[in-house]
């Protein structure tokens, strides 16, 4: 039943993103490019490096593009950009924190934050300026069980945001700031009693049958992934061992530090992490971090807060040995994944959505400009123009 | 100390004699084999040996003994001429490992089936600290803000994940009279009640209601458990009191914390109401209470004998572990809740300078220690088939001159 609820109120919600869908219909878009990025270490370039986009999907890549089909699509031609998956955040709160964390009680599995989702909100309006094409809009880490994060994205011109239906994940926080003084629990014990009593009840048949209790238990049988908020060493602890408890593979959000122990317990377990976001005042370790996890292929994305961007975290990485197609996919693949929206978005793949971003270099080349970002075969953004982006040419 | 033979150990076979004992230990011949030799060997079990030798492999001790003491060839020998050579220390009561804030669940006054081990940070660096001054087992126990605080675990004091520390899970059930509880609850006076912290017990006597409540509670659980699932009687399992079930049946023991006279009477009366196994924690005032302790067969674990003041203005005296000692009270010494910046050798140390012997006292943070937190079979002495923890002291432990100069863990050495 909760999932029908969470689709019922996606769909509606998802209702303007359908019709700025339906805009298109009928007419095609080719763009040809002088790179394509389809996914990570996948590059076509030259007479390949083009798109076909209907319908707001992707509708064929390079060669296998039918000459019919590409002749008979509006063209557009950016002979010297490049054009990439368009990145996803795997954790946002779009500025609208006061109304994400029901704090009242620790255990809210079954809140969802697509209630709370402002279509026309500002900070959504503004994800696309760093090429954010889709993100998870989550509940804040106040609750042990905080509830279903949703995935959304930016709409274009005054159709607003969309909900992605089918989408996101299940979050829990181990942080401090989920302990409260006033409710249980106000320890990490208390925490840890919570989610094992949770995840018991939902894993017995006779357990409690509450609707929060409901989505535990489809979350763990995995019709969702689950999230877990562990910034510390001793919070990851705490998490990998609930997880192995009940054979689960969370992703832990916000990891900061990994020791060389820590790592070896991560790697093979299926574990996938989301790294606290990188900026010019992070330790060396961290820096260092990213390539050391792509080294024991621990699986990572990256997140960004206000005033950071994931471009730039990625960058920094790469300045740090992270091997660079696996940078992008820190900001695009992997969190697309993470999110339980691979099948939708983070790749250029046929059959995905057309949500692109249009550079004059590398995604993850700081010094590469920023043109266009398209969403859902809509332009939703463009730089100021000086003539440099490339023209269009309608037949 | 000087290591030998590194290289030796790799080329030469281990000594026939050692692979017999090895293979009864479950070793395989590639285990290491390091050899501790000319110290004075205090093995606690047994009279300390001068020049003593002390043969460790595959993480175990395998043999104590005289200079005599027959040793295979190629061993790693570590010389320890003029050293001091004691089991690792056993702290058995400590909050050590685990944030003060994580200590105390204080969303309810009854948690009996929070693990203290789910707030355990293996990097706590008061771990680090505990070990450089030679402890090497602890009993972490929830804190005192609660009047069941939950279960406390056994662990070493070094170890990246709590899997790999851990000795013995769910290793004793906190129980706390006193003042402490009802420290942070209010009574509700007029106004509006707002907050959790409006609840029982406010008062020494709601602390006694509310463990009483407890066990009652519990065994009226076990007995509506005996109603078949469905029906609506059996309301269903609950994991706490599953907890309090077991210490009723003798298999979790219920450590009390008590310190003045009264609670510790308290303490005494609630074992015997409901014939659970229990020890005494704190203990500030068994000195009053020692031959109700002795009668009752209860043991008392004392801690931080060296402070001059215990909360709830219990009345400290230091002749407190002369008394358990000889009326013959099992006792140990633990550095406690409030264990900020304490050394468990130096309150030995402080226990032998106001009159507790030397071995007894070296035997409170150790065997004893081990033997009332129920890993005696695993540490605690210098014996054949013990896990091997270890400390090289540069003199006498109980000495405050004296410093651990390595420590072992399982045969590995995890100094600094």
């Amino acid at each position: 039943m909760q999932r029908t609820l969470l689709s019922l109120t996606c769909a509606a919600l998802g209702l303007a993103g359908t019709l700025t869908a339906q805009g298109t219909d009928g007419a095609s878009v080719l763009i040809r490019a002088g790179k394509l990025i389809v996914a990570p270490g996948e590059v076509l370039a030259g007479n390949d490096a083009r798109i076909l986009i209907r319908n707001g999907k992707v509708a064929g890549i390079g060669a296998s593009i039918p000459a019919e089909a590409a002749r008979r699509a509006r063209q557009i031609e950016w002979a010297d950009a490049c054009v990439a998956p368009g990145l996803v955040a795997v954790h946002d709160l779009l500025d609208q924190g006061a109304d994400l964390g029901e704090s009242i009680d620790a255990f809210t599995p079954s809140l969802v934050t697509a209630d709370a989702f402002d279509p026309f909100g500002e900070a959504l309006a503004e994800r696309p300026r760093t090429g954010v094409t889709a993100l998870a809009l989550a509940p804040t880490s106040d609750n042990t069980f905080g509830g279903l994060a949703c995935v959304v994205k930016p709409g274009a011109g005054d159709m607003g945001g969309q909900v992605l239906p089918n989408t996101g994940y299940l979050k829990l926080a181990l942080v401090r700031e989920s302990l409260k003084n006033d409710r249980f629990p106000t320890s990490r014990m208390g925490a840890a009693d919570l989610i094992r009593s949770a995840f018991g009840d939902a894993r017995r048949p006779l357990g409690a049958t509450g609707e929060g209790t409901r989505v535990v238990r489809g979350a763990l049988e995995g019709a969702m992934p689950i999230a877990i908020h562990a910034r510390t060493h001793a919070e990851m602890t705490t998490a990998l061992d609930l997880a192995a408890e009940f054979d689960v593979t969370p992703i832990l959000l916000e990891v900061q530090d990994i020791e060389d122990k820590m790592l070896e317990r991560l790697r093979g377990s299926g574990v996938s992490l989301a790294l606290a976001p990188l900026g010019y005042g992070s330790t060396d370790e961290q820096l260092e971090m990213p390539a050391r996890l792509h080294a024991a292929g621990v699986r990572f994305s990256f997140l960004a807060t206000r005033g950071t961007d994931l471009r730039r975290a990625a960058a920094l990485a790469v300045g740090r040995g992270l091997d660079r197609a696996a940078a992008l996919a820190a900001i695009t693949q992997v969190p697309a994944e993470q999110i339980g929206a691979g099948e939708r978005v983070g790749t250029l793949r046929v059959g995905r959505d057309a949500d692109f971003v249009v550079l004059t270099g590398d995604p993850v080349d700081l010094s590469a400009r920023l043109l266009q970002v398209w969403i859902g075969g809509e332009p939703v953004h463009a730089a100021a123009t000086h003539g440099q982006e490339g023209q269009e040419a309608a037949r | 100390m000087i290591i030998r033979n590194r290289t030796a150990l790799r080329s030469l076979p281990i000594a026939p004699a050692l692979a017999a004992l090895a293979l009864t230990l479950g070793l395989s011949a590639q285990d290491k084999v390091t050899v501790f030799r000319g110290a004075q060997v205090h093995p606690v079990a047994a009279a300390p040996i001068q020049n003593g030798v002390v043969v460790v492999a595959g993480g175990r001790i395998v043999a104590v003994g005289g200079a005599d003491t027959k040793v295979p060839d190629g061993a790693q020998v570590v010389d320890c001429t003029g050293k001091f050579l004691t089991p690792g220390l056993v702290d058995a009561g400590t909050t050590l490992g685990v944030d003060g804030q994580d200590l105390n669940e204080q969303g309810e006054e009854v948690t009996p089936h929070l693990r203290v081990v789910d707030a355990l940070d293996p990097k706590d660096p008061r771990l680090a600290r505990a070990r450089r001054g030679g402890v090497t087992t602890i009993q972490v126990n929830p804190g005192n803000r609660n009047v069941v605080g939950g279960l406390g675990a056994v662990i070493k004091t070094h170890g990246d994940t709590v899997a790999e520390m851990l000795v013995q899970d769910e290793s004793g059930l906190r129980l706390t009279m006193g003042s402490e509880p009802s420290s942070g609850n209010r009574a509700i006076r007029g106004g509006t009640p707002v907050g959790i912290y409006y609840r029982r017990p406010t008062t020494r006597m709601g602390v006694v209601w509310e463990a009483r409540k407890a066990f009652y509670d519990a065994m009226a659980y076990q007995e509506q458990k005996t109603v078949p699932e469905g029906d609506p009687e059996n309301t269903g399992y609950d994991p706490g009191m599953e907890v309090l079930v077991r210490a009723l049946r003798g298999e979790v023991t219920v450590r009390t914390t008590a310190r003045a006279e009264q609670d510790i009477r308290t303490a005494i009366r609630l074992a015997e109401e409901f014939g659970y196994k229990t020890m005494v924690e704190e203990a500030t005032e068994a000195w009053r209470v020692v031959d109700d302790l002795a009668a009752a067969g209860i043991p008392v674990l004392v801690a931080a004998p060296s402070q001059t003041a215990a909360p709830e203005g219990a009345d400290v005296r230091y002749h407190t572990l002369n008394l358990l000692a000889q009326k013959d009270v099992p006792f140990a010494i633990c550095t406690g809740a409030d264990n900020i910046g304490m050394s468990l050798a130096r309150e030995a140390m402080f226990a032998v300078r106001h009159g507790l012997p030397h071995d007894r006292a070296l035997r409170a943070v150790t065997l004893d220690a081990a033997r009332l937190i129920g890993v005696d079979d695993r540490v605690g002495a210098l014996a054949p088939g013990l896990e091997a923890d270890l400390v090289i002291w540069n003199g006498d432990p109980l000495s405050p001159t004296t410093k651990a100069e390595a420590v072992y863990i399982r045969g590995q050495e995890v100094t600094p």
